[in-house]
């Protein structure tokens, strides 16, 4: 980074502003000192002192009888070396100096008029202090001798408009003008108007501004209506460095004193905010300044990369302090993250600081304390990558259980069978259970009436229970039961949570319905009623076991006595079970919508939607509509994002709630009959194309808005009921074509 | 560093020149949209299948950099909006051309540019696809502006100076909201984030957009907002970050939608840039300034945790 004496007085400086009043001012040049601004344009042309913490009007210039067009400015300038002395170019063509040390209000000193059209810009030369260039819209590039008060030399460039010139820094004979047509010439003036030394094209359309590096040799700034900054390398051909994209046209550039890649611009048009670019950062500037409510028309820096000024189209002069400058880089966002829902995948960008593009690693550590912030700010770039988080983010929803679950067609045992089976193939512990306790629950359901089946339920321990019990008639299946209640406890903690009772049973249900080992069967009603033959298989399944004998076993009173007797004897005296009542369906039904509710939770819209529709045509879950709406709607949605059409499809028509869905992208397209141009809603039955209503009755001439009816033959026709008449007396067509309809 | 076994990294060239700014995946996962700083919006496929990119297309027409990109639903074609530093909001529109050669190519057209801000436009969110074609905006102005497609053309409507200092983020809630709205009738909501440390939460009454609630809570700007999905969730939920390094959730347990009481997920060591949710709004993915992702659920206890880290 460059250090050097950066103006003193940057602490105390600030950010400040004078309303000019008069007008907009075009340009504005510092005195040699810094210490006063000279503010030109058409219609105001005044001197202000900058003090600590305001600008003071000094002298207006705009004074005298007769304020003609040489008053009108297009560009000022302040001579280096004689501080009383000013030169301003005119809209009229007019190039005028202004003596300051002039006793009278008037100043002004002398006028040349060698130049026929608008004059943009003024320079004084460097060193010497009587050589003064102008560059003018007649497409010539003159050079005034002042002690002489004359035009010593005119340069005429390839183009009708020359927008800037300047002198080389460090180089007392060479300048650079650039023009309209988009072209930069460097000319020596010592070898007189006749051609220019180098010509080059820097932008497609006007350049209007350019600027010397201060610093750096050969080092040339353009700028253009083609909205970029362009940085070269000026020697005996010129090389592209750097193009910086800008927002608007370019109007003024003028590089940041001490900084080797900082530059300041202004817009033409729409930008009102001046900003200072990094040129290695072509696409974001630096900083901005966005005092100004219309376009700036000048800037120049106050002998400090901290300071400088600026004046605008909206009539006023403004010090701007680099501490005050908004920083769009740092506003933005440095990372982007997004995550596809569908693979479960996250992607991330993230801004690294590293110059060396050479094998950046996964995820950079940028080094903050080695470049500060300022040489960060250009080395900044992206990387991209992509990482599975697909177990975490999608939690909840198996596209393969989407596609192979069955929801309709068959009886709802059958679909939570088949479900399960799906749930358990793909190692769903908890949704199986889920499906089997809601075949439980419509098998129990089904032969509800029934009073003594109810035992059945009853008989249903909670597994800590067995556990408790003394190990007498089978120990290994205890210890089986047990097992597997802890398998299930370490797999499915939560979901036993929310399912309580009900899942303790089901570890039990599991047994009964997935091992094919002796298990636990505690009640068997062979008087029962004709349950549903599934059902009953695997109870017979089952019972092959032992649990019969086995609770006659451990019963032995009373064997003969009723049923639920038998049942209470059991879990009182041995097995400790906690219920003493049936369990009434409907309890299981609420638990089921707990389950439900549970899985909707935790995010599994699919088992919730899933069990409830299979569940719908037999019974009635107690889930408020809109509940069962917004599950519907995320499940939906979800089957929609993997392209599930025919799923979502399904659950639209079942699910009862949501009918609406499969009318909304439906549309239909009317056409007329005749020329086959769509009817437009506004037109109704009126075809645009034919001048006529469309599908007219044949009988009575009108449109036909209800059932139609139309000859095969012809293809006329009209109201079903006025042909019918028709027909009954005629056999020829109604309208009069002559083809005989009714034959 | 390391990846953990969750995060199977894999790097792709973006092929922007500088900064990305953003990054979103349409809905149904297969299209993948970049911005940036360099004025340009990216377009890749993604393979469903190994997840790989196949750049499709580069979009120029913005004049600053691209903050920030948005999918509209496919329901409405292949569509994108885009927000600039240039003030104009691009909606982008891919259309299938088929040349005389029976070749099919993809085109994509700014079908609308929207200028009618004073600057920056920081922030762009599709409405639910229930609203039909809408889109807010919200710009360094300060203001936001709701853009929907009505008629054949776009309508506008504007709050002005909705964040003091401009607006950083805007998010929509979901049309289905079962908390809220314990009536028939569905409610337009969104929540934006801005340099006044506030979110802010604005209700549709009467054609205009009205501010319901103002949560504040953070101590610098909020960078992110991102209302929950409400797939079979009971509660809605707002997640904002902001440069206090914090990251908020937002609970509205009365369900009213106005009395939201802040839970700090935690205090992180460095500038939060992004929230996201899942899609079922039980996971949340918080990226930072330490380039970081990790990903937060909340469990029985009631507390936030975290489930995964990238830096692990």
């Amino acid at each position: 980074m460059m250090s050097r004496g950066e103006g003193g007085s940057y602490a105390t400086a600030r950010s400040m502003s004078f309303n000019l009043q008069d007008g907009p001012a075009n340009a504005l040049a510092l005195s040699k000192d810094n210490s006063h601004v000279v503010v030109a344009g058409r219609n105001v042309f005044k001197i202000l002192a900058i003090e600590e913490d305001c600008f003071v009007e000094k002298v207006n210039l705009r004074v005298g009888k007769n304020l003609n067009l040489n008053y009108s400015c297009n560009d000022v300038v302040w001579s280096i070396l004689d501080e009383n002395l000013i030169a301003t170019g005119a809209t009229n063509g007019a190039v005028v100096l202004w003596n300051l040390s002039k006793i009278t209000r008037a100043k002004q000193e002398h006028v040349f008029a060698d130049h026929q059209r608008t004059v943009h810009k003024v320079v004084f030369h460097p060193t010497d202090p009587f050589m003064l260039l102008s560059g003018s819209q007649d497409g010539t590039v003159k050079c005034f001798d002042l002690r002489v008060r004359e035009a010593k030399l005119t340069f005429k460039s390839n183009s009708e408009s020359v927008r800037d010139v300047q002198f080389l820094p460090k180089n007392n004979f060479s300048f650079t003008s650039v023009s309209e047509n988009g072209s930069v010439q460097l000319w020596d003036v010592r070898k007189g108007g006749e051609r220019p030394f180098l010509t080059f094209t820097a932008h497609s359309g006007p350049v209007f501004s350019c600027d010397w590096h201060p610093d750096l040799p050969n080092t040339l700034a353009t700028g253009g209506r083609d909205r970029a900054i362009k940085v070269w390398t000026v020697t005996n051909v010129a090389t592209l460095d750097h193009s910086i994209a800008t927002v608007a046209s370019v109007g003024r550039i003028k590089w940041r004193p001490s900084r080797k890649n900082h530059i300041g611009s202004t817009s033409l048009v729409v930008d009102a905010s001046v900003c200072v670019w990094d040129v290695r950062r072509p696409f974001v500037p630096f900083a901005a300044f966005e005092k100004h409510k219309d376009v700036a028309t000048g800037i120049i820096w106050k002998n400090s990369p901290h300071i400088f000024l600026s004046t605008s189209k909206d009539c006023t002069v403004w010090q701007h302090v680099f501490k005050d400058a908004t920083r769009p880089a740092s506003k933005a966002m440095p990372q982007a993250l997004a995550v596809n829902v569908r693979r479960g995948e996250i992607a991330q960008a993230v801004t690294t600081y590293q110059s060396d593009s050479a094998a950046p690693p996964r995820f950079p550590i940028f080094n903050r304390k080695t470049a500060s912030l300022d040489e960060q700010f250009h080395m900044a770039r992206s990387l991209f990558f992509t990482f599975e988080a697909g177990r975490l983010l999608r939690d909840g929803f198996r596209v393969e259980c989407a596609e192979r679950y069955t929801l309709i067609g068959k009886s709802p045992q059958e679909l939570c069978d088949i479900n399960a089976k799906i749930a358990l193939s793909l190692n769903m512990k908890s949704v199986a259970l889920v499906w089997e306790i809601t075949k439980l629950f419509l098998n129990t359901r089904i032969t509800e009436p029934v009073p003594h089946i109810e035992t059945t339920k009853v008989t249903v321990p909670t597994p800590n229970h067995v556990s408790q019990a003394p190990p007498k008639p089978k120990e290994d299946n205890e210890d089986h039961i047990s097992d597997d209640d802890q398998n299930h406890s370490s797999s499915e903690l939560e979901s036993q949570d929310v399912l309580g009772e009900i899942a303790s049973g089901l570890h039990m249900t599991q047994n009964l319905f997935m091992s094919a080992g002796p298990t636990y069967e505690f009640q068997i009603n062979q008087e029962g009623p004709v349950l549903p033959a599934e059902a009953f298989q695997h109870r017979h399944e089952i019972r092959e076991g032992s649990p019969p004998l086995h609770l006659e076993d451990c019963s032995p009173r009373d064997v003969d006595e009723a049923i639920e007797t038998v049942a209470v004897e059991n879990r009182t005296s041995y097995l400790k079970f906690k219920f003493v009542d049936p369990v009434p369906a409907f309890e299981f039904s609420e638990s089921i919508t707990k389950a439900l509710q549970f899985h909707a939770k935790e995010g599994d819209v699919q088992t919730a939607v899933c069990v409830w529709l299979v569940l719908a045509p037999v019974v009635k879950l107690p889930i408020e509509r809109r509940v069962l709406e917004a599950w519907c709607y995320a499940y939906i949605e979800l089957l929609q994002r993997n392209r599930l059409y025919a799923q979502a499809a399904v659950v639209i028509k079942h699910c009862g709630v949501l009918g609406h869905l499969s009318q909304e992208s439906t549309s239909y397209l009317i056409c007329c009959g005749k020329c086959g141009k769509p009817l437009t809603q506004k037109a109704g039955n009126f075809c645009d194309k034919c001048r006529k209503a469309v599908a007219r009755c044949g009988v009575c001439h009108m449109t036909v808005t209800g059932l139609m009816s139309w000859c095969q033959g012809c293809g006329h026709g009209g109201h079903i009921e006025h042909l019918r008449k028709w027909f009954s007396g005629h056999k020829e067509c109604p309208v009069g074509c002559g083809h005989v309809c009714h034959s | 560093m390391s990846s953990s076994a969750a995060f199977a990294v894999v790097t792709f060239d973006s092929g922007h020149q500088d900064m990305i700014h953003d990054a979103q995946m349409d809905f149904l996962g297969t299209k993948l949209a970049t911005c940036s700083c360099d004025k340009t919006v990216r377009v890749y496929d993604v393979n469903i299948i190994d997840g790989s990119h196949t750049f499709l297309a580069q979009l120029k027409g913005h004049e600053g950099p691209v903050w920030q990109v948005g999918w509209a639903h496919p329901r409405y074609g292949t569509m994108l909006a885009s927000c600039s530093f240039d003030r104009k909001v691009i909606f982008w529109k891919q259309t299938e051309e088929v040349k005389s050669d029976g070749r099919e190519i993809l085109k994509w057209n700014a079908t609308f540019v929207y200028e009618g801000h004073d600057s920056s436009v920081n922030s762009v969110c599709w409405a639910p696809p229930e609203w039909g074609l809408m889109l807010a905006c919200g710009s360094s102005d300060g203001g936001i502006t709701i853009l929907s497609f009505e008629n054949e053309r776009w309508e506008i409507r504007k709050i002005a100076a909705a964040h003091m200092l401009g607006c950083n983020a805007v998010s929509w809630a979901p049309a289905q909201m079962p908390s809220l709205d314990r009536l028939d009738k569905q409610v337009k909501r969104f929540a934006s984030g801005g340099c006044d440390n506030m979110v802010k939460i604005w209700r549709e009454e009467n054609d205009h957009f009205v501010e319901e609630a103002m949560l504040e809570g953070h101590r610098d700007w909020v960078r992110d907002v991102a209302w929950s999905p409400s797939a079979g969730l009971t509660k809605v939920k707002i997640a904002s970050c902001s440069q206090d390094r914090s990251v908020i959730i937002w609970n509205n347990k009365e369900g009213d939608g106005i009395s939201f009481t802040p839970e700090i997920l935690q205090r992180f060591d460095d500038v939060i840039w992004h929230v996201s949710w899942n899609f079922v709004g039980d996971v949340l993915a918080v990226s930072g300034g330490d380039n970081q992702v990790s990903l937060w659920k909340k469990h029985e206890s009631d507390k936030w945790e975290c489930i995964s880290d990238s830096s692990k």
